[in-house]
């Protein structure tokens, strides 16, 4: 008689899942806070030189460079900035009459800057609303005449970043 | 008689033959494991401090960074996946910023740098097959003169899948 012996094999079986298709299998919230202040900086550079000239032939003189002025401000939107500029005395150096601080002009860069004449109370720069960082150019003039004295003379210019 | 006799032996000759050796049996065993995941980290706040944007034009978080383990079974050769999604961009009341002001380097097998964004889920890491993975991510905030003033909020919401 022959007998037959069958043996079952014990199988462990995985669960397999579609290919191709993710599943979310969970999840977790992370919150980010941040703190943005108010914050203003104005930085001025440049030297303003104006070389000697002769008054007939260069009735305006043209500084060697212009004067670069950066204003950065972080202000709620609907916020007013402005830049100025003033003498810091009626005549370069102060005490003297000889040369008048309104014999400056100056042409600007491109909006929102401006060009003006100098005084010795505020004179608009540069304008705007909200928080920006701006960048511009000052291009000064001085009128040229043969009242003025011979020798070196200075000035001092007083920028302001500011709102109304 | 003598048939008798010879019938008797050839009977016993085929009786099973006592049992000796090791006995064999079988039994079937059914183990079904299903699809399990969990994620979890080490912080679940960050903040971003006030700073001057030209002295920190990029403002990391605090905490520094966030450790994130991610455990996950899978089918073999399985894609798993952790992705990350804002709910809004930056919040303050009315004035928002864009939630991809917000990148994160990425430290660990698998995990990728990345920038924060409230339209797509932005992947954090990837992997083959069921595991344990650890990384972390170290956050940080673009600082720019334009942002108006306030205190900015979003959630980030992190999800795990796998097929």
């Amino acid at each position: 008689m022959k007998r037959t012996l069958c043996m079952t094999a014990a199988a462990v079986l995985l669960s397999a899942g579609v290919a191709g298709a993710q599943t979310t299998l969970g999840s977790q919230n992370v919150t980010a806070t941040a703190f943005v202040g108010n914050q203003a900086r104005l930085t001025v550079t440049g030297t303003v030189t104006f070389p000697d000239s002769d008054p007939d032939t260069v009735p305006s003189i043209p500084a060697t460079g212009p004067v670069s002025v950066a204003a950065r401000a972080r202000v709620a939107p609907s916020t007013q900035l402005d830049v100025t500029v003033r003498a810091g005395s009626s005549f370069f150096d102060p005490g003297t009459d000889s040369i008048p601080a309104t014999a400056l002009s100056w042409t600007a860069s491109g909006a929102p800057f401006v060009g003006g004449s100098m005084a010795t109370t505020d004179q608009s720069v540069a304008t705007w609303t909200g928080p920006a960082n701006q960048t511009g150019d000052q291009n000064y003039s001085l009128t040229n005449a043969w009242t003025y004295v011979p020798g070196t003379h200075n000035l001092t210019l007083i920028y302001t970043l500011s709102t109304p | 008689m003598r048939f008798e006799s010879i019938l008797a032996f050839v009977l016993l000759a085929q009786a099973p033959a006592p049992a000796s050796g090791p006995q064999v049996a079988s039994a079937t065993l059914n183990l079904n494991l299903g699809s399990h995941a969990r994620l979890s980290f080490s912080a679940t706040a960050l903040t971003f401090p006030n700073a001057d944007p030209d002295l920190t034009p990029q403002v990391s978080s605090v905490p520094d960074s966030i450790a994130i383990t991610a455990k996950a079974r899978t089918t073999r050769n399985g894609q798993i996946t952790v992705t990350v999604q804002s709910t809004d961009d930056l919040r303050s009341g009315v004035t928002t910023l864009p939630a991809s002001l917000i990148t994160w380097g990425a430290q660990g097998a698998g995990f990728l740098p990345g920038a924060l964004s409230a339209s797509t889920a932005e992947l954090v890491g990837a992997w083959t097959g069921s595991g344990v993975r650890t990384g972390s991510q170290t956050f940080s905030f673009r600082n720019e003169w334009t942002h108006p003033p306030g205190t900015y909020s979003l959630t980030l919401v992190y999800t795990i899948s796998a097929p």
